[in-house]
């Protein structure tokens, strides 16, 4: 990340010298990691974990490519993707031209580094750079000012990447509501006639073996977890295992491949095929595929179907697969929620909800109107209009969190200042020095 | 910069994306934030409606989807054939056989009436003391639940049912493998007065 613009490598001013012989051991730390030749090497892995992470996406999602690729330490990238891209773009035939995409041929795979590791070592050089080569002063303030952009703007990602979230706000009108649903991520729940519920967190779900916990009414056993699934129109069986209805219409749910990066109509409906099992015992008392096609909140009140139950020392519990559950200290609540068209038209001309917000710790008490490019801002988290659901009779809100959301304008300002400053004082020297 | 504060920095540069709390099993409540369905005095319970929607089971091209199995009347006549009737839905199986798509079992005492408009089967009460219609509806769930409730309760009062309470006041439950919505409905008007007269948007290819 260090720049030929200023000193080059080893050309430390005498100034620096003095910590050569303070702190030894810094200094050595510092030299290779200050390399201009680590900077080119990682300026040209990561150019290559872009390349290879939007191949990727032919045929995984794109958050699944972010979270392999660019939000891990590496990642294993399948050789199918160059024989892919051969294939593709310069119609190179392979062992089965046919089908380059037969996991029978390409199966091997290579070492790269992920984005975490990539984006830490070039931050690592670029501070490293700072402190062994460059000499402080107002020449190269405009230098010193981009470099600052770009931490800044690499910081803004790692804060991104770690703390961001996205939801949804699903209400139907009259409805209010004092939770999230996370986009991302889904969480097995049992729910009492209380409505006190206990859920188990989808990385749980995605592990093997049984969860057992003192809080859960059942032993779990995952038989497998999907995804995403799909809809099928269906026929007979049993109502309960795995069935959706549209106005009684009758469809199964079924496992299916995720929505890739180049074509995804929907987000993923991930599935769970569970065992219950009696609490510290190895008796089956019921196995059922639970699917988000069953959460109303992600088909949009589309689907209608019974949830299983199970019962445990005398109490009945509803079992359900759904999106983790963000529990709010405020409360929303749909009062209307606007559909217009274009006259003579279906096309959408605005869609609008007008929500009642109670927030008791911090005395909020308002309405507010959200809609397509006005969002409703609140705890550092923004709504944003963004689906109606089944049959216009409520919303969806898309909720936005993210801390860093500020860091990458702040960065782009910036590094534009550096620019601005850098190349205007280069230009004023240029000028004076023609003009004598 | 001493060599300590040197390798903390890169440590912690290189660590900061591993900071994150792992994800444990969790205990909530969740109480409902839906609005409670208005309450019906009473006095004014003076008619009610019992109705049961079940799935067809034909995978559908925008034909009717839903059985529709309804008695309605004066509640001291439903509340006496109350048994009766949900002892008919629980033996309620609907199939893709055209030729037989719902098969029941009559309670004892009740007969089958002649063929009426719009209806694809009247079971008739001992004495003929009142009947349950059954027939085919489309149509969303919400637009059947609330037609029956303005029947009973009057169209000033038809928001009280919305889709957000829909099953506040419609009850989910399985029967036979297959899961069925009921729904109890007592108000101030007769639902069967100027049934005829009535044209319903939603259910065209059943009466009620």
């Amino acid at each position: 990340m260090s720049t030929t613009l200023d000193a080059p490598a080893g050309a430390e001013s005498p100034e620096r010298q003095p910590a050569r012989h303070t702190t030894p051991v810094a200094w050595k730390v510092l030299r290779p990691l200050a390399s201009l030749q680590l900077t080119v090497v990682l300026f040209s892995l990561s150019m290559a974990l872009v390349f290879f992470g939007t191949l990727a996406q032919v045929d995984k999602g794109i958050w699944t490519v972010v979270d392999e690729y660019f939000r891990s330490w590496y990642v294993k990238v399948p050789v199918k993707l160059i024989a892919m891209f051969g294939w593709k773009f310069f119609e190179v035939p392979g062992p089965e031209a046919s089908d380059p995409t037969s996991p029978t041929v390409w199966t091997g795979w290579f070492p790269l580094p992920g984005g975490w590791l990539l984006g830490g070592v070039m931050l690592a050089n670029l501070i490293a750079a700072h402190l062994v080569r460059f000499k402080f002063s107002w020449r190269r303030a405009g230098i010193i000012t981009i470099h600052f952009g770009v931490i800044l703007m690499m910081v803004g990602e790692l804060v991104t990447g770690l703390y961001a979230v996205e939801s949804r706000m699903v209400l139907q009108v009259g409805e209010g509501t004092n939770f999230i649903d996370h986009s991302r991520k889904v969480e097995l729940v049992f729910t009492d006639a209380a409505g006190q519920s206990v859920t188990v967190p989808q990385s749980l779900l995605q592990s093997s073996g049984i969860i057992s916990n003192a809080q859960l009414p059942v032993d779990v056993e995952v038989v497998e977890f999907y995804k995403n699934t799909d809809l099928l129109p269906a026929g007979g069986g049993d109502d309960l295992d795995g069935v959706v209805r549209f106005d009684g219409i009758r469809f199964k749910v079924v496992p299916t491949s995720e929505g890739t990066g180049v074509k995804s109509e929907r987000e993923d409906a991930a599935a769970v095929r569970v065992k219950f099992l009696k609490k510290g015992t190895s008796e089956v008392l019921a196995e059922r595929l639970l699917s988000l096609w069953q959460y109303d909140n992600y088909t949009g009140r589309q689907y209608l179907c019974v949830l299983p139950q199970v019962a445990s020392d005398g109490k009945t519990y509803q079992v359900q697969l759904r999106n983790e559950r963000i529990v709010k200290p405020y409360t929303v609540e749909l009062n209307q929620f606007e559909h217009k068209q274009y006259t003579g038209t279906t096309m959408a001309k605005d869609f609008a909800s007008t929500v009642h917000l109670v927030d008791p710790q911090t005395g909020e008490d308002r309405q507010v109107r959200i809609s397509m490019n006005d969002p409703l801002r609140h705890r550092g988290e923004t709504f944003y209009q963004h689906q109606t659901i089944f049959g216009d009779t409520g919303t969806v809100l898309q909720v936005v969190k993210n801390p860093g959301w500020l860091l990458p304008y702040l960065s782009c300002v910036i590094v534009a200042v550096g620019m601005l400053a850098h190349f205007g004082m280069n230009l004023a020297k240029f000028t004076s020095r023609r003009a004598a | 910069m001493t060599a300590r504060s040197v390798r903390w920095v890169l440590f912690a540069i290189l660590l900061a994306p591993g900071c994150s709390e792992p994800e444990a099993i969790r205990v909530l409540d969740e109480p409902s934030n839906r609005p409670p369905v208005k309450t019906i005095p009473a006095e004014q319970k003076r008619f009610r409606t019992l109705a049961a929607m079940v799935p067809s089971d034909s995978i559908g091209e925008g034909g009717p989807n839903w059985w529709v199995f309804k008695l309605s009347g004066p509640t001291a006549v439903v509340t006496k054939y109350e048994a009766n009737f949900n002892a008919l839905v629980d033996s309620v199986k609907a199939s893709s056989d055209p030729g037989q798509p719902i098969n029941w079992t009559l309670p004892s005492g009740w007969t089958k009436g002649g063929e009426r408009e719009m209806r694809y089967a009247t079971l008739v009460a001992p004495e003929g003391a009142c009947e349950i219609a059954v027939s085919r509806a489309s149509g969303t769930l919400f637009a059947n639940v609330n037609r029956w409730y303005v029947q009973l309760c009057g169209r000033e009062n038809e928001k009280d049912v919305t889709p957000a309470n829909l099953f506040d006041v419609a009850r989910k439950r399985m029967v036979n493998g297959r899961f069925i919505v009921q729904v109890d409905f007592a108000g101030p008007n007769d639902p069967n007065a100027g049934m005829a007269k009535m044209p319903n948007p939603h259910n065209p290819h059943g009466g009620n």
